[in-house]
């Protein structure tokens, strides 16, 4: 498995206190990596330490196969990257600015510019100078600026900030594109699930500082199926009934008084209430359970501060 | 280096740049031609070479040192205070040459303003006094020998004496304590107890200010190659 991004121990502290502690984290070749916490958890100083802005205080970083020290500058080249929020030189036109994004990131090739605006839908606007434009053109200038030159690495902070509903799905679009079209690894921060959930291809949950959870999004669905639950008076009947009659193997039987939780969703409650009154199997009761993903990241990411 | 000062250079408006030069040179020239309409002040500062070059000397220095601060402030502090120096520092090139390319500009413009104003206010002055005979005393080939030698030193010191003012914007990148402490220093250098003599009469004192300021430049520098952005 080849790692774009690895940090060790990776720890960050601002006047004594810890703003990013311990953090060990594996980004993979060409996948797409939401990074989830809210607001003030750390995520912006993770990635100004992941592109050198900001020296860590301990712990190491390894991106793109080499070793960070406070004079990479090299690496810089293949990375591609909007932090905390979009900055422009406001009183230039759209265009120079992404001109002298390529001349000092050392690109050039005169096309890209053009491709890049047409990418994330920003047309005639190129002579506008930035200061006229809204948050969401900003936004999507930055993007633009972020993958002109094609870097192996997007790091792209809250991309989706400022964005109406149909932005932010163009974007997750474009997104996804660059991930399978072009094999960029991409680094995606949020403090909304529902912005990166579908594209995401791993998550990883930091908050106060800690990397809570990283999980692929296929284990994390696995974990949190929906499933019915089921209360019955005789449980082992019921779970051979489930078994026979019914052929649903995937099914558990909890320790809770006549409690089983059935994970196959194609049967419908009505089937299964049907066969257990047939066998004379007294029905508690029946629900269905569906913990969306976003509980459980809230649950997650709000832990700490449900005592408080 | 030199693709950095070019890179650096398509950022700033060279056209306003130019047009504040002209405006400079023609407030200077204009102040002269004021002199002398007044027979009083034509009597104090409209005597002799000698004070005309000192005149001269501080109306350049001080307007092309504040200047600089502008420039400071455009290039350097605002860029700080906007957080566009975390793009610049995002890029594949040594924040330490991206620095200095900045002030390096900075320093050869008011190096070269310095000596072309001279030039062009000196040349101004000699016609006008062609036509109107405030200065009988010819010009000797010695007196303008020692003066263009003078005129570098100066516009050297110049060039490093701009960076000062760096020390007090950066400290919170504003642009008014930038500006505010530029007239400050050029304020302190040409209080004259009389007329004759200010701290800038003395070279060595000039040439101490202008290596203060490279050494200013040097620290604000080193500091904001280690700092976090």
């Amino acid at each position: 498995m080849t790692y774009i991004i690895r940090t060790h121990n990776l720890t960050k502290t601002y006047k004594g206190k810890e703003v990013v502690s311990e953090v060990n984290m594996k980004v993979k070749k060409g996948e797409i990596y939401g990074f989830l916490g809210p607001n003030g958890s750390g995520k912006t100083t993770l990635m100004k330490m992941i592109t050198n802005l900001v020296k860590p205080t301990g712990g190491e970083i390894e991106v793109l196969g080499e070793k960070l020290n406070p004079t990479s500058y090299e690496v810089l080249k293949r990375m591609g990257s909007i932090i905390e929020y979009p900055v422009f030189y406001e009183k230039l036109s759209a265009r120079k600015n992404l001109e002298l994004h390529c001349e000092y990131m050392g690109y050039y090739n005169k096309g890209a510019i053009s491709e890049a605006l047409k990418l994330v839908n920003l047309v005639n606007i190129e002579k506008k100078i930035v200061k006229e434009f809204s948050l969401g053109m900003k936004q999507r200038l930055a993007i633009a600026r972020a993958v002109i030159t094609k870097p192996d690495l997007l790091i792209l902070d809250e991309p989706l900030n400022g964005l109406d509903p149909v932005g932010i799905r163009e974007l997750r679009d474009l997104f996804l594109n660059l991930s399978r079209q072009y094999g960029m690894t991409l680094l995606i921060s949020s403090h909304i699930l529902g912005e990166i959930e579908q594209i995401a291809d791993t998550i990883g949950v930091i908050r106060e500082g800690k990397l809570l959870e990283e999980a692929s999004m296929d284990l994390i669905r696995s974990k949190h199926v929906e499933h019915v639950e089921l209360i019955v008076k005789e449980q082992a009947k019921a779970a051979f009934v489930l078994e026979s009659e019914l052929n649903i193997d995937k099914f558990k039987i909890k320790e809770r008084d006549g409690l089983i939780h059935i994970y196959d969703s194609n049967i419908s409650q009505n089937d299964i209430i049907h066969a257990m009154v047939t066998h004379q199997i007294e029905v508690g009761s029946i629900t269905k359970k569906s913990k969306s993903l976003e509980d459980y990241f809230l649950q997650l990411i709000e832990g700490g501060n449900k005592d408080a | 280096m030199r693709s950095l000062i070019k890179l650096e250079m398509r950022k700033m408006n060279i056209g306003s740049m130019l047009l504040t030069f002209l405006y400079i040179n023609a407030g200077i020239i204009g102040s002269f031609l004021l002199f002398g309409l007044d027979e009083e002040a034509t009597a104090e500062f409209l005597t002799s070479y000698e004070s005309v070059f000192m005149l001269m000397e501080i109306f350049i220095v001080a307007a092309f040192v504040i200047y600089a601060s502008v420039l400071l402030s455009h290039m350097i502090i605002e860029e700080f205070r906007d957080k566009t120096i975390s793009v610049l520092f995002m890029y594949p090139i040594n924040r330490k040459k991206l620095l200095v390319a900045k002030v390096l500009i900075i320093s050869m413009l008011t190096f070269v303003f310095v000596i072309l104003s001279n030039i062009i206010v000196f040349g101004s002055f000699a016609f006008i006094n062609s036509t109107f005979h405030y200065i009988s005393e010819p010009i000797t080939q010695d007196m303008l020998t020692e003066r263009a030698f003078r005129t570098v030193l100066i516009a050297l010191s110049s060039a490093g004496m701009a960076l000062i003012p760096l020390f007090f914007g950066m400290r919170k990148y504003s642009v008014p304590a930038t500006i505010t402490s530029s007239i400050l220093i050029i304020a302190v250098i040409f209080s004259s107890t009389n007329s004759s003599t200010n701290l800038f009469s003395f070279i060595a004192i000039p040439i101490s200010l202008g290596i203060f300021g490279f050494l200013i430049a040097h620290l604000v520098i080193t500091k904001a190659v280690k700092a976090d952005f």
